[in-house]
């Protein structure tokens, strides 16, 4: 081949590199031809995973569903207590003529296709995208808390950040009953959080619960991000800052949810890529 | 050269394969740089950075990472590959798996200097030792491999180009 051929080619990718939009054109293009087959990839793997998982552990599954169904009446009972006691709620807010403090939204149930290929970014590929009206920013949770934000979204896909990566931060309060201690929550990319601009005065324990506490307008308040495993206070230092285990196992992540209505803005979002 | 980049898709797509459990493993081999250096060694740098500009395209279709990042590691690890290594009298199994190993380091340094050139941060003093060694052994081993199957291609694609016009 000769070289002028090559120094085109070459050319020609310096250029769709250097005007951003023609480089998020073509990878839009990309992924949309792409975004099929790692759905297909995707589910043939989870099928025969969960087949393999199911045969291996089927005395155990037995048990679990034992226990399920003892929990699923627990729950049940739970449940019924909650709708009263949310009746009773609103009645009273009624009388206080407060305004209801804003929900979740809907939330969109997404599967995980893919994953990055670039091993220092932690980011994931959902099979749903701006079709589906999923956008830009929208918090991505699973019932056992936050899993990062969409930052990329394409028709029938989007790209996920995870909060494990260290470009993620998410506004973060401690859920004790002594303390309402407030920070930022950035990845540390080895997998952990970092709660970090916690006043020193503030109570800050190993064990307690860090929740969004939805200053940012991204994530609504109350939605677990993890647990405190370790505090760092030095005496020179104004703030202090504890290391967070997620709540979420992010290796294991398959299905997941999108909430598509963002909660009213209130004050500057999280840290951003500026991709 | 088709062919090829049929594979480098296929590698692409095995490379952000999400297998449950290994969500957000980190390390793995880097099939698409095995490629690209297996392609350059035997075809020279033009040819070697044109399936590195191919190969980082299709990384970046599964990247939340800027386009131009893939690409540009890729393209160099094939330019690199294709300019030195075709001058060597013999491409033996442990000049194949230097180069995979030193490839994969090279894209390794490229991707977080792109990436912070692009306003990200990275922290790469532990993903080096932690992530990206281990990966680049795995990748040098894949390099092995790759070079012999590449060779196979390279062989059935010449005889092709070399058969008399009828």
């Amino acid at each position: 081949m000769p070289g002028w051929v090559a120094i085109l080619v070459l050319l020609t990718a310096a250029t769709v590199i250097a005007i951003p939009v023609a480089g998020r054109q073509a990878a839009a293009v990309g992924t949309q031809l792409f975004a099929p087959l790692e759905l297909g990839l995707s589910q043939a793997a989870g099928g025969i995973a969960h087949f393999g998982d199911t045969v291996r552990h089927a005395g155990e599954l037995a048990r679990q569903n034992d226990a399920y169904r003892q929990e699923i009446d627990r729950l049940q009972a739970q449940a019924v207590q909650a709708r009263e006691l949310q009746l009773e709620n609103a009645d009273l807010r009624q009388l206080l003529g407060l305004r209801a403090q804003a929900t979740l939204g809907t939330m969109l149930s997404v599967n995980v296709i893919a994953r990055d290929p670039v091993s220092i970014v932690q980011a994931v590929t959902v099979d749903r995208g701006a079709q589906d009206g999923v956008t830009v920013n929208a918090p991505v949770i699973t019932w056992r808390g936050v899993v990062g934000r969409v930052v990329e979204v394409h028709p029938s896909s989007s790209k996920v950040l995870l909060t494990t990566d260290v470009n993620s931060a998410v506004s973060a309060r401690i859920q004790a009953e002594d303390s309402r201690a407030t920070g930022t929550i950035r990845g540390t990319g080895d997998g952990r959080l970092i709660m970090q601009y916690v006043p020193r005065e503030d109570p800050l324990r190993t064990g307690d619960l860090a929740i969004t506490s939805g200053i940012g307008g991204t994530f609504p308040a109350g939605l677990v991000v993890g647990k405190v495993v370790q505090v760092r206070q030095k005496d020179v230092e104004v703030f202090q800052e504890a290391l967070v285990e997620p709540a979420v196992d992010m290796r294991n992540l398959e299905r997941l949810y999108v909430l598509q209505r963002p909660p009213a803005p209130g004050g500057a979002s999280p840290a951003s890529p500026s991709s | 050269m088709g062919l090829v980049i049929a594979l480098l898709a296929v590698a692409a797509l095995a490379e952000s394969f999400a297998l449950p459990g290994w969500v957000t493993e980190e390390v793995r081999p880097q099939l698409t740089v095995a490629i690209v250096i297996g392609w350059g060694i035997l075809r020279g740098w033009e040819e070697g950075a044109i399936v590195g500009v191919a190969a980082g395209f299709f990384a970046a279709f599964a990247s939340a990472t800027p386009v131009g990042v893939p690409v540009v590691r890729l393209a160099v690890v094939g330019l690199l590959a294709g300019l030195g290594l075709p001058r060597l009298a013999q491409i033996s199994a442990l000049v194949l798996f230097v180069a995979g190993f030193v490839g994969s380091l090279v894209s390794f340094v490229i991707s977080v200097l792109g990436l912070q050139a692009a306003g990200w941060t990275v922290s790469w003093e532990r993903d080096l030792l932690f992530n990206a060694m281990p990966s680049a052994i795995l990748t040098a081993l894949a390099t092995l491999v790759c070079y012999r199957g590449l060779q196979i291609i390279e062989r059935l694609t010449t005889a092709q180009t070399e058969e008399p016009s009828l």
